[in-house]
């Protein structure tokens, strides 16, 4: 009776690491499957104040690198995710927003960035960060910058940067991605639907 | 033979002065030149338009000057390693009968430091440079945002 009870005992301890197991190696292979995760909660300054992105997530969240003095991709591309807004009603508008994140931290104010994001749709969030901050958010996203110096410019540098919007979900997670620049109006407001 | 190298010498002296009084009011073509108006925030914008090269020579066509601004580029973007990137030119050649399209994403003008208050509606004269002889045409000053 003891020896039944024992093997029985033993027989439910395997079958539950079965069990487990196969949930473990399971996910796994979901998730490689799956693909990487990109994005996740971070924390940035709005007009020098901190900013966090669980604080007030929507729905769907936006998030698009650049910088100010870019001439060139980044208006093109916000002028482009601000003509989408202007398709969206009013109640679609209250479930989504638009972050600009300026990888300038040597150059571009605080108070300039949150103007400048407001020029292409009112709403428009357009954050700055010590380098520490911009360096740890935009490693969450599979996104890059690089500033490089040229004395021969006005300028003296420029910046070169992944011209992408992040369509991230209330948990800051890359549900979906466009091209900026390349992408027009139309194409960034039927994924915006799309998501929401 | 020595009637065919005379010949020869004035048909090149001829091509030469051709070349040389091409000109540029008449022969150089500019459509739709256009300047964004300055967004709030930023000190820079940028500049675009269609430039046909109606002349037999190539031109080599750079940037002076452009009046209400501190300073004026030309600028070709480009993607490098997935990211895009903006690189300065000194000037951009135009071959005879061809069109050097300045737009978006490309080849474009770059403008800085608007010193005085650049109205949308209004004009901006650019004085530009093909072959080291200037010409100025004027640019309109159209809005970046369109509502």
């Amino acid at each position: 009776m003891t020896i039944q009870k024992g093997a029985l005992l033993a027989l439910r301890i395997l079958t539950t690491i079965a069990i487990v197991g196969a949930i473990y190696f399971g996910f796994a292979i979901w998730k490689t499957m799956k693909g990487p995760t990109f994005g996740g909660n971070f924390t940035l300054t709005y007009r020098g104040q901190n900013w966090i992105f669980s604080d007030a997530p929507k729905k769907l969240n936006m998030l698009y690198f650049g910088y100010t003095k870019c001439p060139d991709v980044c208006p093109v591309s916000l002028s482009n995710a601000g003509s989408a807004f202007r398709m969206l009603n009013d109640g679609e508008l209250k479930d989504v927003r638009f972050i600009f994140l300026s990888v300038d931290q040597s150059h571009d104010k605080p108070d300039e960035v949150a103007d400048y994001a407001t020029n292409f749709f009112p709403t428009f969030i357009g954050l700055s960060g010590s380098k520490e901050q911009i360096d740890r958010t935009i490693g969450l996203f599979p996104a890059s910058y690089m500033l490089e110096e040229n004395p021969k410019s006005y300028l003296g540098y420029s910046i070169s940067h992944t011209d992408r919007i992040f369509f991230l979900d209330s948990d800051g997670l890359v549900i979906d991605s466009i091209t900026g620049s390349k992408e027009g109006a139309e194409s960034i407001y039927k994924k915006i639907k799309e998501h929401l | 033979m020595r009637t065919m190298i005379l010949f020869a010498t004035a048909i090149l002296a001829f091509a030469g002065t051709a070349s040389a009084e091409c000109d540029l009011k008449t022969k150089v073509e500019f459509s739709d030149p256009r300047i964004f108006a300055p967004l709030k925030g930023t000190n820079a914008t940028g500049g675009f338009a269609k430039i046909k090269n109606n002349c037999t020579e190539e031109l080599e066509l750079a940037f002076k000057s452009a009046e209400g601004f501190k300073a004026v580029e030309s600028h070709v973007t480009v993607e490098e390693s997935g990211r895009m990137a903006m690189k300065k030119t000194d000037s951009f050649k135009i071959k005879p009968g061809e069109t050097l399209e300045l737009v978006p994403g490309g080849k474009h003008l770059m403008f800085f430091d608007p010193q005085t208050e650049i109205k949308e509606g209004s004009e901006v004269k650019l004085t530009f440079t093909f072959n080291k002889k200037e010409l100025s045409v004027p640019f309109k000053v159209i809005p970046r945002i369109k509502k």
